[in-house]
């Protein structure tokens, strides 16, 4: 093999061995400081200073916006889920923006009209951060967040949000999403990934490293917008860039592990892949827009750590892809160099390829399968981790397994049109 | 309010540490793989010149007994596994290795010399001895295109016919023995591939059809095989016609 890439190969397992191993580190630092927060959530710590214990009437006010675009299938079940919140209802307002639904959106949510906890409003269509922007303006509680027509929460999830308002500083919290009821393949892929998820944006807050507030149920202090002005359009992700505008005037974003948030995952390869090309170019073009946080040390670990390797993780899985499949094309031409001048015998095959695939001395045991299985290890405990952070209580673990098997079969699908969608972009503005 | 936020420095040098801790314990796992791989195959080189060395005994004895008490452990099986794990080591090895891997390759040509001349001088003494040598003469890709091709062909005859003992021989190699060998062969590092067979050089690919028009053995074994067959499923069928037949008589009762 050649040198160089093995240089490049060793570098970047050390970088994502070191990431893993940090974000490992951090959670040994932290383990006692969350489980106060268990507690405090429960309501059993010295200050007790759960929401449970506040009267109602000291209770802050919410808003929630629920921004809707053709969504008459499951915008119900969403306002309902919000109706359910234990909250009161006094000090909750739920404010549907619909922004120009061509289908029976505007129809289906008029059963709602004069409920004394919902607003209805109309907009002509403009995108979804604009329908943010319209809620923001017209809402007058401290707080406000956000929900996609396509979730749904707990009833305790805003109970579980708040309290961490109480640090000084914080204008944010994110909660801990999960996928609906997953019942195929890809909605188990996405499960796992998503309670890995949890963990990751756990230790992310705790480095004040988070660089996206999810749409789904993530609260911010009303008065922010006024300070960082409204929400962009920002390459159609504009939950990453507000995080990151957050992070460059330096508020706190907090993370409630315990405030669960389901959402209905995309059903089909085609859908989860549309998704997945808009979150990472999203991230890709933002993290560009924001690059003067790349490598600044006032942008502590989200600067120096975490965004420079983000980064460089989507180029290098980009490398290695590139190189698995030339790897892949010699092989497959090879073989059918051999089948050509002896001809394919399955029997005699397949012996050949035991004798010198399976048994343990011709076996690759190189650095990189070593290093894989570490990363394995670590990334069965940050699901199984993330699970019980969120108090998921499932006993199922096959979703990791698909995770494992399958997460990076597909993943380079969107990886690849997202660079290319970035690299094509960055042309176009150059003209 | 706006803080700034902070680099906890002595987490990013932990961080360094324990990361470059498990990153030299792998490195140093593999090196013991890699000198286990190693010392495997010295020893299976070991293994097979205690064969040739009781081979010869043998031989020697042999002049005074007859073809029969030879064995099969005269042929030493290991030469084939060895070749294979010759040349993974060869591809996979880096580069401070390479040293070690020539030296076991001229080893291995040696001993493939010795056993070449012993099967010879079995077969011309006992001539039912149905051993089929033929020396391999091959060259890196650069020199020899169509090398890759031959050692396939080959490779898949060794699979199909135990009888066959192929003795490859990389051309490059610095060995006087092997130098001999080419000479009295005629072999040029220019004309490659080449394969002997009953003292006669052949150059060029040989597809696997062409090589048994070389060696006619390998048609006569391929005849005795299909006789062989033919004589099995006739044994068959007429098993299977007597269970018939007693299905048959069996079943008359009933009518």
């Amino acid at each position: 093999m050649d040198i160089a890439f093995d240089l490049f190969l060793y570098s970047f397992m050390f970088l994502i061995l070191y990431f893993q191993v940090f974000l490992i580190l951090t959670l040994l630092e932290n383990r006692s400081s969350i489980k106060s927060e268990n507690k405090r959530l429960e309501g059993i710590g010295p200050d007790g200073e759960t929401l449970e214990n506040i009267p109602d009437t000291d209770k802050p006010t919410v808003t929630i916006v629920v921004p809707v675009f053709n969504e008459e299938k499951t915008v119900e079940k969403t306002i309902l889920s919000l109706l359910d919140l234990n909250y009161p209802k006094d000090k909750l307002t739920i404010m549907v923006v619909d922004d120009g639904s061509k289908d029976n959106t505007w129809k289906f949510v008029q059963k709602f009209q004069g409920h004394p906890m919902i607003a209805l409003h109309q907009k002509e269509n403009g995108g979804k951060y604009t329908a943010l922007n319209y809620a923001i303006e017209h809402a007058t509680s401290e707080y406000i967040g956000c929900l996609d027509a396509d979730s749904f929460v707990d009833s305790e999830a805003l109970n579980h949000i708040l309290p961490y308002f109480a640090e000084e500083g914080v204008v944010a919290v994110t909660p801990s999403m999960k996928i609906q009821n997953p019942d195929n393949v890809l909605g188990m892929i996405q499960n796992a990934e998503y309670q890995l998820g949890i963990f990751t944006r756990k230790i992310l807050a705790i480095l004040d490293a988070q660089y996206v507030t999810p749409g789904p149920f993530s609260i911010f202090k009303r008065e922010v917008f006024n300070d960082v002005g409204p929400y962009r359009h920002a390459h159609n992700t504009e939950d990453l860039e507000m995080a990151l505008r957050l992070q460059e005037k330096h508020y706190k974003i907090r993370n409630a592990h315990r405030a669960l948030v389901y959402t209905v995952g995309p059903r089909t390869i085609y859908k989860l892949y549309k998704q997945r090309v808009r979150w990472t170019g999203g991230f890709i073009q933002n993290a560009l827009d924001y690059k003067r946080l790349i490598l600044n040390p006032n942008y502590g670990n989200l600067g120096f750590l975490v965004l420079p390797l983000a980064m460089y993780s989507i180029l290098a899985t980009l490398i290695f892809l590139a190189y698995n499949l030339t790897t892949l094309i010699t092989r497959s031409f090879e073989a059918y160099n051999r089948f050509k001048v002896t001809g394919f015998d399955w029997r005699l095959d397949l012996q050949q390829f035991i004798g010198t695939n399976i048994d343990w001395w011709f076996y690759n045991l190189q650095s990189s399968l070593i290093l894989g299985s570490i990363a394995v290890l670590i990334i069965i405990f940050a699901v199984v981790y993330g699970k019980k952070l969120a108090g998921i209580k499932e006993n199922n673990y096959m979703d990791i397994l698909y995770f494992l098997l399958l997460y990076s079969l597909i993943s380079p699908l969107w990886l690849i049109t997202s660079v290319y969608n970035t690299i094509r972009n960055r042309d176009a503005a150059w003209r | 309010m706006n803080t700034r936020q902070s680099i906890d420095r002595n987490k990013y040098v932990m961080t360094f540490m324990i990361t470059a801790i498990i990153f030299g314990l792998m490195l140093y796992i593999n090196g013991i793989l890699d000198q286990k791989r190693y010392e495997d195959v010295k020893s299976i080189q070991d293994q097979i010149s205690l064969d040739l060395l009781s081979s010869e005994t043998q031989f020697n004895l042999l002049k005074e007994t007859s073809c029969k008490s030879i064995d099969d452990s005269v042929l030493s099986k290991e030469l084939n596994s060895l070749a294979t794990k010759l040349s993974y080591l060869e591809a996979n090895q880096s580069e401070s290795n390479q040293g070690e891997i020539a030296y076991l390759k001229k080893y291995y040509s040696l001993l493939q010399v010795k056993d070449w001349i012993l099967m010879r001088q079995l077969a011309e003494k006992c001539k039912d001895q149905k051993v089929i040598s033929v020396l391999y003469f091959y060259g890196d890709k650069e020199d020899c295109s169509e090398c890759e091709d031959m050692s396939y062909v080959l490779t898949r005859l060794r699979q199909q016919y135990p009888e066959l003992r192929i003795y490859s021989f990389d051309t490059k190699l610095d060995l006087g023995a092997l130098n001999t060998l080419k000479t009295i062969f005629g072999i040029e590092s220019t004309k490659l591939p080449a394969l002997v067979y009953n003292g006669q050089s052949n150059i060029g690919f040989k597809s696997i059809d062409e090589i048994k028009e070389l060696i006619p053995d390998l048609k006569q074994i391929d005849i005795e095989n299909a006789k062989k067959k033919e004589l099995e499923e006739m044994s068959k069928d007429s098993e299977n016609k007597a269970s018939t037949s007693t299905g048959a008589t069996s079943a008359k009762p009933r009518n």
